[in-house]
């Protein structure tokens, strides 16, 4: 991982080959959270860390074949979800 | 109004009855009107969410109350979600070729506000799994 050491305005630059315009990412506001700008191209998609797994499994929850839903026995196993 | 459908051919669903997104589905940002489908003859638990727009874009829902009561998340108390209004939650599944290793997404569930026929996707502050394995026994 690159990692740089940023104060407020400053920004890195992200060159993705094959595209015109780079991505750039600003340190807007420093403090005890930190505020980020991001500006990219379109269709270049930005999501918070913590988001991108449920947006992978999104993904695949839409792209399933027909289903047949009936082939799942009638009662489905006690499941503690708790941890 | 007639929606395409690639599993259920053209359904006609009332204005009135389709869900409006107000909090997208992550990654489908741009899919904001659904429609509920229920086919009663598996009981309660499953349903779909049909794109009206786009007719190979359906989402498998389940309903964890049914099975487990200690998932009960509870809706963010937002303007979206007064007390007042009757709001369910729904998981999304992901099915792969094998129907028996199916997984929910608990972690991020749908809020169905029905009082509004308004549906949220909220990632939930607790621990819960991504990909929770519905048919089999704990690992």
């Amino acid at each position: 991982m690159l990692v740089f050491t940023r104060k407020e305005q400053d920004a890195v630059v992200i060159e993705v080959e094959g595209q015109q315009e780079p991505i750039v990412i600003k340190l807007v506001e420093a403090g005890s959270r930190v505020r980020l700008g991001i500006d990219a191209p379109a269709g270049c998609k930005v999501w918070r860390s913590e988001i991108y797994p449920t947006v992978l499994s999104n993904r695949q929850a839409a792209s399933a074949a027909p289903i047949d839903l009936s082939q799942l026995p009638q009662r489905l196993p006690q499941r503690d979800f708790g941890k | 109004m007639v929606i395409h459908t690639r599993d259920f051919g053209e359904v006609d669903v009332k204005e009135t009855d389709f869900y409006t997104i107000v909090r997208p589905i992550f990654g489908f940002e741009h899919y904001r009107k659904f429609a509920l489908i229920k086919q009663t003859s598996l009981g309660e638990a499953w349903s779909w969410l049909q794109s009206s727009d786009e007719p190979s874009l359906c989402f498998i829902l389940f309903d964890p109350t049914s099975l487990a009561p200690q998932y009960a998340p509870t809706p963010p108390a937002t303007r979206d979600f007064p007390e007042s209004d009757h709001v369910s939650v729904q998981v999304l599944c992901s099915v792969p070729e094998d129907i028996m290793a199916m997984t929910v997404n608990l972690k991020s569930p749908l809020f169905i506000n029905e009082t509004r026929r308004e549906i949220s996707q909220v990632m939930l502050e607790q621990d819960f799994p991504v990909r929770f394995p519905l048919m089999k026994e704990g690992q």
